[in-house]
């Protein structure tokens, strides 16, 4: 049999895609060299207050709780009824420009006080000692402690006396808990609870100490700070000071969640409680395998951030972190002994990096077959940074992939090739996606259908940010010759400023980025902390007023 | 020209038509409500519906199951309600193409009718509030809106959960970039429409609670002032709505309408839901009993695209396999091609189980007493979705039934407005949903040709309401 023409894919042609496919920086379409400097934006800081996300006011409360005495472990805590940022834009921390509506408002005041009722259920132990109904010095030192806890810096002293003013009117008409209760939900309905601090110290445009220990600390714990970073607090004033926290602040567990975190926005990866595969097709995927992938991924993801591995080997490296079950999935030779036993090992050579690792390409897939689209997309937004707007209109026109696992969906894909309406974006997603054909719904690697028709993943990908076309064999290949593409590394540092400030950064923090990727082998550990030193970082920009 | 509707047949609904007493027996909370006192600005003029209520299901149906045959027959989604004996006063419309932008960005243009805006973010959102709560804030002479919105979600039966906004359809906006959240746990429903009577073990008095909130109100407006200060223009913007919103829930402290009557002061229904079919059935009475009760002039249930624990019980299950796991979303997606059988009986059972909680929300308004009608007999109810066929994501055909008072239209019919180059609704022969919304604008006495946007559009809208 005649081997099949070679798939080019040629995201040159992008622009052929107009509408469709674009750059999310560029609205334009015109490149940064022929816009006026006006266009490219400040280097320097952002602006718009970000807004704590749902997993943050969660955690928060939590740590609030922790720390004033009350007991977390009982029951579930009240979820947040604060919306989720949009979930087509990625990351959790990305500033939401929605305001809060009345509904909202009202929601968020009644979640206030179903917390505010946990937090005061047995207050003389909280507390220490036993309110009553007037500020005296048990309850102010509470309140204190609980107002620079929950807005993450000192009281003001107008603050003190508000706190004063609603715990002696509420408890003179009420009981001293009561009093209590509204101290919660006075500190939980604040803005300065809900949204970031952005006070810049009083002579210019760098935040304040605080403003910043809070940034570092939601961008890499997830949470308020804690006991430590408080100490260490008034230290935050310049960017050396600020690194060196930065720098133990990622050796702390803390850190790990988030750096999954991440990629787990970044790549849009389902939960292992999300997979699921059909059990006559892969009678091994249960529910402990799939626990497994994302503890293989969180762990690769977390040593390419924490240890010092440069962006190149994130997406090319064979390094894993495995169990028996992995090792089978890998087609390694066993070594583990089972379930519990996790040993690094190295991957054959068809897998390059985070994206051929299962996690991912089962996130990829449906219950049986893998879903070529959704991977060729998950390159072109993930890695390439580029986005994919669905067409507006019906989709019945094309062929239907057929659900079953087979080479059906070639007939699909050419189908979506012979329709110019389709075609001008699947042309790059069909492409993209056969690369990783030989990767089933689980992530195990193939080279045939289940049907016995031959997978060929080859192809060539030109690009006008490639020096010279990626002639591929394979998925793996392609994502090695990516994986050193400055286009490429600069995409995922992006990624990363996005994460950390709330903003996607504009083309001149874009161009300051490329400068921490051009150094060769540069760590995304670097990467982080440039960014955390960065004036987009620590300043604001100048606000109107 | 007129639009000839497919089916002709009328029925003039009789004032109680209740499958039978054992309907009425099953419903002990709803008995002795007699129709509550009108405390509010608004009064309605004779025979204007007295609320509205909106029940939205995301993803569009099954057409061919919705569209009821000649005779005014119904298939299998709106069965619920004829066999509630409710379909005389049903109106069920077909044909009307959702104009502003098709496809999921295009549901929260449905009920605005203007495109969405894209922040310096990339995040789009509507501009403008949604036809509900215009209708809403009219009620209250342009004061706050008094809402109640409940839908049912994944962790309707999670203690944890109270209120949600997060769903790939939003439908109902209160403003620029201001979307109305769902209350979504029963126990929390209860508790904001009827707060005497659920107030938790350890709040003594519900007088705690409301002079709690007066003070933290007081506070955090004060917070907010203090950041505006510090803050660029758009987050000032941003704050001052958040103020607004604060201020308003002060000044509805104390002066919501107190019940009337002893049911509305004191509910009393098994609220219990440990499956999420269940607590649909509670969301969908405590609205009832709410809109009845007078708590709110506008309500809304929601149907959120839910994982598949939550609606698989609909399903056969000989079909769960090919669904499994997936959400309600990605089902409909694997499901994309409807000519499938499996996908067709899949979402015919799921949208069927709308059509029965649809039905349920009818026969609670029904069974309330007005005097000179049921609260059903006085009030606009609609069902909606934001797409037509669910797997084409095609907006231009919704499915719309219209119960209650319809703003005078004649009930017990279906009207199709099928593509036709001589209408008089556009270019393409439709209406739009636009002229649905100034549709329901002047059935509250809303006056107007206009509503939304009429540059940014698909195909072309003219002004006015729809003929109905």
């Amino acid at each position: 049999m005649p081997r099949p023409a070679r798939w080019i894919v040629a995201v040159l042609a992008l622009a052929a895609c107009e509408g469709q496919i674009g750059n999310p920086t560029d609205p334009s379409g015109r490149p940064p060299s022929e816009r006026p400097p006006t266009e490219l934006g400040d280097p320097i800081g952002v602006t718009g207050l970000r807004r704590l996300s749902p997993l943050e006011v969660e955690a928060t409360v939590h740590d609030l709780l922790v720390e004033l005495g009350v007991d977390v472990t009982a029951t579930e805590l009240p979820r947040t009824p604060l919306p989720s940022p949009d979930h087509r834009h990625g990351f959790q921390t990305t500033i939401a420009t929605g305001h809060l509506g009345f509904e909202q408002v009202r929601s968020l005041l009644e979640w206030s006080e179903a917390i505010s009722e946990r937090a005061t259920a047995d207050l003389p132990s909280a507390m220490g000692c036993t309110p009553t109904a007037a500020f005296d010095a048990c309850t102010r030192d509470y309140a204190t402690r609980l107002g620079e806890l929950a807005f993450r810096r000192p009281l003001t002293a107008d603050e003190l006396a508000l706190f004063e003013d609603v715990h002696v009117t509420v408890a003179a008409e009420t009981t001293p808990r009561d009093g209590v209760r509204a101290l919660w939900e006075l500190a939980l309905t604040s803005p300065d609870f809900t949204y970031l601090s952005a006070r810049t110290v009083d002579d210019g445009s760098r935040l304040t100490p605080h403003a910043i220990a809070s940034q570092l600390s939601y961008g890499l714990w997830g949470t308020m700070p804690d006991a430590w970073l408080r100490e260490r607090t008034a230290t935050l004033t310049t960017p050396e000071a600020v690194r060196a926290t930065a720098d133990a602040m990622l050796d702390d567990p803390r850190a790990e969640t988030i750096v999954a975190r991440f990629h787990r926005d970044w790549l849009n990866l389902a939960s292992a409680s999300e997979l699921d595969k059909d059990p006559a097709l892969y009678p091994e995927f249960d529910a402990t395998t799939a626990a497994a992938l994302e503890t293989e991924l969180d762990a690769f993801v977390v040593r390419s951030v924490l240890e010092d591995r440069s962006i190149a080997d994130l997406f090319a490296s064979r390094d894993a972190f495995v169990n028996r079950r992995l090792e089978a999935l890998y087609e390694l030779d066993l070594r583990s002994s089972g379930d519990d036993d996790w040993q690094w090992r190295e991957l054959p050579p068809e897998r390059a990096g985070v994206l051929t690792r299962p996690l991912f390409l089962a996130t990829t897939a449906g219950r049986g077959e893998s879903a070529l689209i959704h991977r060729g997309v998950a390159i072109i937004e993930h890695l390439l940074c580029r986005t994919l707007t669905p067409p507006d209109d019906a989709i019945e026109e094309a062929l239907p992939i057929p659900v079953d696992a087979s080479s059906g969906k070639l007939a699909a894909v050419a189908d979506r090739a012979s329709k110019p309406h389709c075609a001008t974006c699947h042309d790059t997603i069909d492409p993209l996606g056969l690369a990783f054909e030989s990767f089933d719904a689980i992530g195990a690697f193939r080279t045939a259908y289940p049907d016995g028709v031959a997978i060929d993943p080859a192809g060539t990908l030109e690009s006008t940010f490639l020096e010279a076309p990626i002639d591929y064999a394979g998925a793996s290949e392609l994502l090695a010759e990516l994986a050193e593409a400055p286009e490429v590394q600069l995409c995922y540092a992006t990624k990363w400023s996005e994460w950390l400030t709330g903003t996607p950064p504009n083309d001149a923090q874009r161009a300051e980025i490329a400068r921490f990727t051009e150094t060769p082998g540069v760590s995304i550990r670097e990467v982080l902390l440039e960014t955390l030193t960065s004036p987009w970082f620590l300043d604001r920009a100048e606000i109107e007023r | 020209m007129t639009h000839k509707p497919d089916d002709l047949v009328v029925r003039r609904g009789r004032r109680r038509f209740l499958a039978g007493a054992a309907g009425l027996l099953a419903l002990p909370f709803l008995e002795s409500i007699a129709r509550p006192s009108k405390a509010k600005a608004w009064t309605p003029a004779p025979g204007m519906p007295r609320r509205l209520v909106i029940f939205f299901n995301g993803h569009g149906l099954i057409m061919e199951e919705f569209v009821p045959r000649a005779g005014f027959v119904q298939g299998a989604l709106l069965r619920p309600v004829a066999d509630a004996g409710l379909a005389p006063k049903t109106l069920v419309i077909t044909g009307v193409n959702s104009k502003v932008q098709s496809g999921h960005p295009g549901a929260p243009s449905v009920l605005t009718c203007t495109p969405l805006e894209a922040d310096q973010y990339g995040i789009t959102h509507p501009r403008t509030a949604s036809v509900d709560h215009v209708i809403a804030r009219h009620m209250q002479d342009g004061g706050p809106a008094r809402r109640f919105d409940v839908g049912v979600h994944d962790q309707s039966v999670d203690l944890g959960a109270r209120s949600l906004s997060d769903d790939h359809t939003q439908m109902f906006w209160s403003g620029d970039d201001e979307h109305v959240p769902s209350i979504i746990h029963p126990h929390a429903a209860l508790d904001r429409a009827f707060p005497s009577t659920t107030g938790e073990p350890t709040e003594p008095t519900v007088d705690a609670r409301t002079v709690r909130r007066r003070s933290v109100l007081d506070g955090a407006l004060a917070q907010l002032t203090q950041l505006q200060g510090r803050v660029s223009t758009s987050d000032r913007v941003r704050l001052e709505r958040h103020a607004e919103h604060l201020r308003a829930i002060e000044l509805s402290l104390g002066g919501t309408v107190a019940p009337t009557t002893p049911t509305c002061a004191d509910p009393t229904f098994d609220r219990s839901a440990t499956t999420h079919a269940r607590a649909a059935e509670v969301l969908i009475d405590t609205l009832a009993l709410a809109m009845a009760c007078n708590v709110a002039d506008v309500g809304t249930f929601k149907a959120f695209d839910m994982e598949e624990g939550a609606w698989g019980h609909v399903v056969h299950p000989d079909l769960a396999t090919t669904f499994g796991g997936e959400n309600y979303h990605g089902a409909w997606h694997k499901a994309s091609d409807q000519r499938l059988d499996y996908a067709r009986r899949a979402f015919t059972a799921i949208n069927t189980w709308h059509g029965s909680l649809f039905a349920r929300l009818l026969r609670r308004l029904d069974e309330v007493d007005e005097g000179d009608g049921s609260a059903l007999d006085h009030s606009l109810v609609m069902w909606i979705s934001d797409f037509g066929h669910g797997g084409g994501h095609g907006s231009d055909n919704l499915p719309i039934v219209i119960a209650g008072n319809a703003g005078g239209a004649t009930l017990g019919r279906h009207v199709n407005y099928a593509r036709d180059p001589a209408s008089p609704y556009g270019d393409d022969g439709q209406p739009g949903n636009h002229n649905l919304c100034v549709s329901l604008l002047q059935a509250f006495g809303i006056p107007g040709d206009r509503f939304g946007d009429y540059t940014n559009v698909s195909q072309s809208v003219e002004p006015g309401p729809l003929s109905l």
